[in-house]
């Protein structure tokens, strides 16, 4: 299988039970695809969980994944999410050193940093597309104040 | 009720009329309560066999097959059974017992995380936390392993789950929310399968353990005579269409004929039904049928296009299909013109549809095959260990119909053949029942003479005993240099005695008359009997297209002869 790679993401609506993260994540293990992200959370009924999953892989790939993600029981619906009619976020909390506190007006004036906490150190809130997740955890320890990141994973939801 | 009760009511609802296994602490309660049913347990003495039985019981009958083992050592003995189902498709349900509830993760005795292992094996696996959930359970297993890609299901019965007494209801049905079990055809699909079919100059059919698994033979042989179109198989598909019949062209693959194997090279059509595509059947596919368009029809969707390039596919249940087809070109007033392509295929298949190649002796495994073809009614079974037996039984032994062939084709599992042979009896005791084993294969489940006396279920084994791992040997003498690495038995069991030790029979024969007289015998007799054939010892298996090899690259022996 050959084709350009890129980021793919699905979103499935599975059963909100013991097990079924274990069944979908085995699909691609065996398969020797690397989840990206994964987000999990329970939708408006209480027995359905969205997933939000992204890998990387070429067009064929994400086809014949979508089957086999289809055909696992549990599994109860499976979209491709295309970039263009996509709406993604991403939030991240990072720690950082408190020298870093006149950068962060300097770099993100732009709302998408809010501060959580104030002490030695700070907890900070990043939310945006994840590549801008990415972008501002780069600068952050570009900078030398990044202690630690912790990311939810992307959260998508097509626009249509 | 108790949650043991609940289960077998359940399994009785389930019109379970046979289970295979073995007792342990953690499923007591179940064995237990088995004594109050109509229900016949056949005792294995090993858990793999167990699993192969009710394999051999559900292929050969079309039934769901039902083995049941205690937990840990119960699980993981039963395991290679259950994968063996699973590689092939077969609809079964493997109960397992398992620690109480309260003790699960603290590495109690005898605890293993069975359903960890067998969600890899199964389509699915279940563990009811309470009595409450067990017929529940049961119908849901039962309705998985038996509907869309039939398969084995799991369920993981804690002991606490099957003692525990409540309130339990009993649903008429299931319905599971994640499970698309049935596609039905495109109509549109398969139209555009019609034409291709009709544009084609030189189609073939190539039909899989999908088509026996689906009962789309009726409707295949239908099909293919009305529209005169040749039908190769894979190893699985064996009984697909009867072997003696003129548009037969017998197996494509690793050890496939020379008919299927030269054909399926020179179509410009394929229309494969329920077929995998397994690597022993395309060997290297870049070299797979390059000038043919597939057209491949299955009942799972993650078929299409996983193995080979499909150039059309049609989803959903096979008769379905076929059905479709059928009543399309029925009000279709063009046929399919083909008349120099059957040409060719009847020249070829004249040419080598009876023809033995590369034996060393007149004593050997393709001639004995050939006698108990001429010696068993049609319907009788034949299943086969793993290994040269298997390959020669896939070449030489013409199945004449579906369901009478079973044989491990994608796990290829040694030992295999022996217990799915005393299950298949189980599901026909009207019929013969032989086991094509190899010696090594024998002794890996042998100890089953035992439940084949006890259960009186009596099977024929035939031993083509080459004292040796042969197929291992085989490739070991073709590409290894002849170096022998662990492939030779020097202490060889009396397998006469062996048979004897157990209640059975055995006999030793030494000409094909011999054979003649010995097999033509057990036939008569209602006893297991052991028939130990010592053949060449370097006696190999061709037709044969080497590892890595296209299906262009068909050699006759071992000096190299090709066609
Ligand atoms: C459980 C298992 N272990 C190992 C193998 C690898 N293997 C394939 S064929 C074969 C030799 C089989 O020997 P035998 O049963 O005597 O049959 P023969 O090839 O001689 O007919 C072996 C070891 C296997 N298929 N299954």
């Amino acid at each position: 299988m050959s084709g350009e790679k890129r980021s793919i993401m699905y979103s499935l609506l599975v059963e909100n039970k013991p097990g079924v993260l274990f069944r979908v994540a085995s699909q691609f293990r065996r398969r020797h695809f690397n989840i990206e992200s994964i987000a999990v959370g329970i939708t408006e009924r209480k027995d359905t969980s969205r997933m939000t999953v992204m890998m990387y892989g070429d067009e064929q790939m994400a086809d014949d994944f979508a089957r086999i993600l289809r055909r696992t029981v549990d599994v109860l619906s499976v979209d491709r999410l295309r970039p263009e009619d996509t709406v993604k976020r991403e939030l991240a909390l990072v720690k950082i050193e408190r020298e870093g506190i006149e950068l962060l007006s300097e770099l993100f004036d732009d709302g998408r940093a809010q501060v959580l906490y104030e002490g030695d150190n700070l907890v900070v809130q990043l939310v945006g597309e994840p590549e801008d997740v990415d972008e501002l955890v780069e600068r952050l320890d570009e900078e030398k104040v990044l202690e630690e990141v912790v990311r939810t994973g992307v959260v998508a939801i097509c626009r249509r | 009720m108790s949650g043991a009760k609940a289960f077998v009511k359940a399994l009785e609802g389930e019109d379970v009329d046979v289970i295979f296994g073995i007792p342990g602490g953690s499923i007591m309660s179940i064995y237990d309560e088995l004594l109050n049913t109509g229900i016949r347990h056949i005792l294995a003495r090993h858990e793999q066999s167990a699993a192969h039985m009710a394999d051999g019981y559900a292929r050969a009958s079309g039934r769901v097959g039902v083995c049941m083992a205690t937990s840990g050592p119960g699980a993981t003995n039963m395991a290679t059974g259950v994968a063996t189902a699973y590689m092939d498709s077969t609809p079964m349900v493997a109960i397992t017992g398992q620690v109480p509830t309260y003790m699960m993760a603290r590495d109690a005795f005898q605890e293993i995380d069975s359903t960890g292992i067998y969600t890899h094996i199964t389509k699915y696996s279940f563990q009811p936390l309470r009595p409450s959930e067990v017929p529940w359970t049961v119908k849901a297993a039962f309705y998985l392993a038996s509907t869309g890609r039939t398969s084995p299901i799991h369920i993981d019965m804690p002991k606490d789950v099957q003692t525990g007494e409540e309130e339990i209801p009993f649903p008429d049905s299931v319905t599971i929310r994640g499970y698309r079990r049935y596609v039905p055809p495109d109509p549109a699909a398969v139209a555009k399968a019609v034409d291709l079919l009709l544009e084609s100059n030189r189609p073939i059919i190539l039909a899989g353990g999908g088509v026996i698994k689906g009962g789309a033979y009726d409707l295949l042989l239908r099909f293919a005579e009305s529209m005169n179109i040749p039908v190769a198989t894979t190893l699985m598909g064996k009984g697909a269409i009867p072997e003696n019949h003129p548009l037969a062209l017998g197996p494509v693959g690793m050890h496939g004929t020379v008919q299927a194997n030269k054909l399926i090279n020179e179509t410009d059509l394929i229309l494969a039904i329920g077929v995998r595509f397994s690597d022993r059947t395309t060997m290297e596919v870049s070299g797979f049928a390059v000038d043919a368009k597939i057209v491949h029809f299955d009942v799972d969707p993650t078929e299409i296009g996983k193995n080979v390039t499909a150039y059309h596919g049609v989803i959903g249940d096979l008769r379905t299909s076929l059905k479709l087809m059928i009543d399309i070109l029925h009000e279709r007033t063009r046929r399919g013109k083909w008349g120099s392509w059957l040409k060719r295929v009847k020249e070829l298949r004249e040419e080598w549809h009876d023809k033995i190649v590369g034996v060393k002796s007149k004593f050997s495994p393709p001639h004995m095959l050939k006698i108990m073809r001429e010696l068993l009614p049609p319907d009788s079974i034949v299943t086969t260990e793993v290994g040269q037996n298997q390959m020669w039984a896939e070449l030489y032994f013409k199945v004449l119909k579906p369901r009478t062939f079973i044989t491990s084709g994608g796990l290829g599992t040694m030992g295999f053949g022996f217990p799915a042979a005393i299950g298949a009896k189980a599901a026909r005791p009207d019929v013969p029942v032989v086991d094509i084993a190899g010696d090594g294969s024998f002794l890996m489940t042998m100890n089953s003479l035992a439940t084949s006396v006890e259960e009186g279920l009596p099977v024929i084994v035939v031993i083509l005993n080459n004292s040796s791992l042969g197929m291992v040997a085989q490739w070991q003498r073709l590409f290894y240099n002849r170096r022998y690495s662990a492939v030779l038995f020097s202490s060889i069991p009396d397998f006469v005695k062996l048979a004897e030790s157990f209640g059975a029979e055995g006999v030793r024969v030494y000409t094909l008359d011999e054979f003649k007289r010995a097999f033509t015998e057990s036939l008569k007799d209602d006893v297991t009997t052991v028939i130990d054939v010592p053949i060449h010892p370097e006696e190999d298996v061709y037709p044969f297209v080497g590892p890595g090899k296209t299906l262009k690259d068909i050699l006759l022996s071992a000096e190299g002869a090709g066609v």
